[in-house]
């Protein structure tokens, strides 16, 4: 291997990413050609940079606080919903009744489709659970899911440790899921 | 594809956990976040360089999980998709904030809590000498430095390969770019650091 392939294979080698055979010959430049070693152990030093920075802990009470802020956001996407319904009677309100120079060019035909919107709207609102019923969860499915992947994956066919842990999670819950 | 053909192609842990949050399994929600919480902080902490920012990052990251999962495509790779997740409001951030970007942007090295005590943050112990610390934690401001005048999508490979240890499909995928283009901005990033840093490349 020469300066010029080192050079091509140099980042591979720093990731330590290149197969083994790669890696003996990029070696074996290395041991005999100082230059391509320096600057070598100058990229790899970057690594080990990188590597040292601090990883800090999440700070306390974050699970809380995503739940609290998607629980906010599904209540301003309901209310924005409602805001939504009003603010469109509110606007074909206007045209019917609104502006005097309007009034007439509306005409019988918008007050008919007016009637037939306010008595669907009003269906909609004064029918029982009329608000966006909250998902329900389909328990049975969950359940053959869970199942079904702790027996597939017990048999342990990609070294998959996945289905112990949750036999495990699932018998401390007590719960049959 | 009936509910066999479905089980038989989950691989992994995630999976499952995907499936629970599309069936409305909210517990399953928070398996992913505590899964997933201390990689995404820390990344966002390295990409925005504030602490405070990664927490409200790293919550806003999760909170756009939960309201996107049911869109999720199960041949997807939960963990990059966080991640892209995490990219994409890290670089908005800085966008937003680019006009004001200063040269240097300092790291915070401590944060006082309540009672007034530094937390610390951990930081590799090297050894009991004072000095030696104080050098390390100076170092450690000035590797964060060099990152914050690197282009982000340099600083975002680097850190995905080294900091989070990522493979290079996982970080294509996550940038959604070429595996080659990954390797260039990895070693692009390197050279970047090591010019930057000169005094503390020893070599
Ligand atoms: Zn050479």
């Amino acid at each position: 291997m020469d300066c010029k392939e080192f050079s091509q294979i140099m980042g591979e080698y720093v990731n330590r990413t290149l197969d083994a055979d790669a890696a003996k010959a990029a070696d074996a430049h290395t041991d005999a050609c100082s230059e391509c070693a320096a600057r070598m152990r100058e990229l790899a030093c970057t690594s080990a940079m990188i590597r040292s920075l601090a990883r800090a802990n999440t700070p306390d009470g974050f699970e809380a606080q995503v739940r609290a802020r998607i629980a906010d956001q599904c209540a301003a996407q309901q209310s924005g919903f409602w805001f939504t319904v009003q603010e469109r009677l509110q606007s074909l309100g206007r045209l019917l009744w609104g502006t005097p120079g309007h009034r007439l060019s509306v005409g019988p035909a918008l007050a008919a489709l007016m009637l037939c919107v306010v008595a669907a709207g009003s269906l909609y609102v004064f029918a029982p659970n009329h608000k966006t019923p909250a998902p329900e969860t389909d328990w049975a499915y969950i359940n053959t899911v869970k199942d079904q992947h702790a027996s597939y994956a017990g048999s342990n066919p990609l070294g998959d440790e996945s289905a112990a842990a949750l036999r495990e999670s699932t018998s401390e819950s007590g719960e049959t899921m | 594809m009936d509910a066999e053909e479905k089980v038989a192609r989950l691989v992994s842990a995630d999976a499952v956990l995907v499936l629970r949050c599309q069936a409305n399994d909210i517990e399953a929600f928070d398996e992913i976040v505590t899964l997933y919480k201390d990689g995404i902080y820390n990344y966002i902490w390295r990409m925005v360089s504030s602490r405070e920012d990664a927490e409200d990052l790293a919550q806003d990251v999760f909170v756009r999980a939960y309201g996107a999962i049911k869109t999720f495509r199960r041949e997807s790779n939960l963990r990059t998709w966080l991640y892209r997740i995490a990219t994409n409001l890290c670089v908005d951030k800085y966008r937003r904030r680019g006009l004001e970007k200063q040269l240097f942007v300092p790291i915070e090295q401590s944060r006082k809590d309540d009672d007034g005590h530094s937390q610390t943050l951990d930081l590799p112990d090297v050894s009991n000498e004072p000095q030696r610390i104080y050098e390390n934690a100076e170092l450690q401001m000035e590797i964060q430095r060099a990152l914050m005048n690197m282009p982000d999508k340099l600083r975002s490979a680097l850190l995905l390969f080294d900091f989070e240890g990522l493979s290079y499909e996982e970080i294509a995928e996550t940038v959604n770019c070429p595996v080659g283009t990954v390797k260039s901005r990895i070693f692009n990033a390197r050279v970047q650091l090591r010019d930057m840093l000169r005094p503390y490349v020893d070599v």
